[in-house]
């Protein structure tokens, strides 16, 4: 057993080791925690990185990998690096859902199995609702890419970011993900941070050290407590949750957070509660 | 205005959260912050140095304040000579230590010598230590260099990223770092 290891299995760390594939992204969310929208840096990790990175994990003892942005699939060439990614760890990989046009879904074809996942994100049933925060037209494009992604095999989370919902308004929502073939297990309900955006928006709720799970997030910036550490607001990176500016070896980024980990405060859920 | 961000306890990276609990660590630290993994080996080595030693601190300070006047670093100079006279350097002797003035009559052999090693130490370090061989045993040589290259680092450092100086006897506290303690 590797010290991570031993950490993952004690709860003190969280299992998945998250990558930001990058910062851009096709939308403009209200509350997104990096500020992402299409004119902005790139900050993008190399995709030989990605997998380089993932033999890392699976080695250091993570039991899991995770990819964020921006938009990770305005990467081109990503679902090649997924595979990789997947050959050594199971891996999410978080999406808006709107780029799932033909030829991206023939790429994560081969993908599809138990290693692979991709979670999608909706907010409401209501296509205003969802669209009022993530966009014009979001609502659609998700509506259409989970069942394209699913009748490839391919395994989809939905996830909903909000500032709480009525409970009619979650029902509606967890039928609608029912409906569309998404069982409650991979629905994921979790609430706006107040980080990036939201910060300049009035959205969501403060979180800190304690409060955010203990997963390692590697970026072209360094390394970070939690996916919700990296974030970015007035267009400067935060640094209140970097761990260390190396990433690689790995070694030196766990070592460091379980460093940290071990003088408390750690939480190692990431997914947030489930209340389908 | 410093070259680089000096990040704020608002913005201290995990690592470095210590060096902030008890306020303002200083430029140095809020330069190093920007690389934690940097800072968590860099300030508690640079602690150690300019931290009690078997050396007493008046001879420690001729060597920091002489080399960091030599090297025209103005944050350490302006830093270490608030430190040298809280140490109870009077005046004279800090003009000496500036490099403005001949050393007081009063100086010993031996603080002669580290003057003149503190001066000669990046330009020719290998006379500058030949200069302390007739006075001080080989240990403390090596701890004099220690302290001598470690200031031509933080003098580098400072000048380079034109850290700015801090007002006198201001700072809150941290552990024990190259602005003497502070």
């Amino acid at each position: 057993m590797t010290a991570v290891a031993d950490a993952v299995a004690e709860g003190t760390i969280g299992g998945r080791l998250w990558l930001y594939a990058n910062y851009h992204c096709n939308l403009t969310c209200a509350y997104c925690l990096t500020e992402s929208a299409p004119a902005v840096a790139r900050r993008q990790l190399p995709l030989d990185l990605l997998s380089d990175i993932a033999a890392e994990a699976r080695a250091e003892g993570f039991t899991a990998l995770g990819v964020t942005g921006g938009e990770p699939f305005l990467v081109p060439g990503l679902p090649r690096a997924l595979a990789a990614m997947a050959a050594e760890l199971p891996t999410l990989v978080l999406s808006n859902g709107t780029l799932f046009a033909r030829r991206l879904l023939a790429e994560l074809a081969p993908l599809a199995g138990p290693a692979f996942a991709v979670q999608i994100s909706l907010d409401s049933a209501e296509p205003r609702a969802n669209d009022e925060m993530r966009g014009p037209g979001n609502f659609a494009r998700v509506l259409e890419a989970i069942p394209s992604l699913r009748a490839l095999g391919i395994r989809v989370r939905v996830a909903t970011t909000t500032e709480g919902l009525e409970p009619e308004s979650l029902a509606r929502l967890c039928e609608l993900h029912r409906s569309l073939g998404v069982p409650d297990e991979d629905h994921v309900v979790r609430p706006v941070v107040r980080r990036g955006r939201a910060v300049d928006n009035g959205l969501g709720i403060d979180a800190g050290l304690a409060d955010l799970p203990a997963e390692l997030t590697i970026t072209a910036d360094g390394a970070f407590w939690s996916p919700f550490g990296p974030t970015v607001h007035g267009g400067r990176l935060d640094t209140d949750l970097l761990i260390t500016r190396t990433t690689r070896p790995l070694s030196i980024p766990a070592g460091a957070m379980l460093r940290i980990a071990g003088a408390g405060g750690a939480r190692a859920d990431a997914d947030g509660p489930r209340i389908c | 205005m410093a070259r680089v961000e000096l990040l704020t306890r608002e913005r201290a990276p995990l690592l470095a959260r210590p060096y902030y609990e008890r306020g303002d660590p200083g430029p140095i630290a809020a330069a190093l912050a920007n690389v934690p993994e940097l800072m968590e080996v860099a300030l508690p080595f640079i602690g150690t140095v300019y931290g009690p030693t078997s050396l007493p601190p008046r001879l420690k300070e001729i060597v920091i304040l002489g080399v960091s006047a030599a090297n025209r670093c103005r944050y350490c100079t302006e830093t270490h000579t608030g430190v040298a006279r809280r140490l109870g350097f009077g005046p004279e002797e800090l003009a000496a230590l500036r490099g403005e003035a001949p050393p007081p009559g009063s100086w010993s052999e031996r603080e002669r010598a580290l003057l003149s090693f503190s001066e000669a130490l990046s330009s020719r370090p290998a006379e500058a230590v030949d200069l302390l061989r007739p006075h001080f045993r080989e240990p403390e040589i090596v701890e004099l260099v220690t302290l001598g290259s470690a200031t031509v680092m933080l003098n580098r450092f400072a000048t380079a990223l034109e850290l700015p100086s801090p007002p006198p006897l201001a700072g809150g506290g941290g552990p024990p770092g190259p602005e003497g303690g502070r």
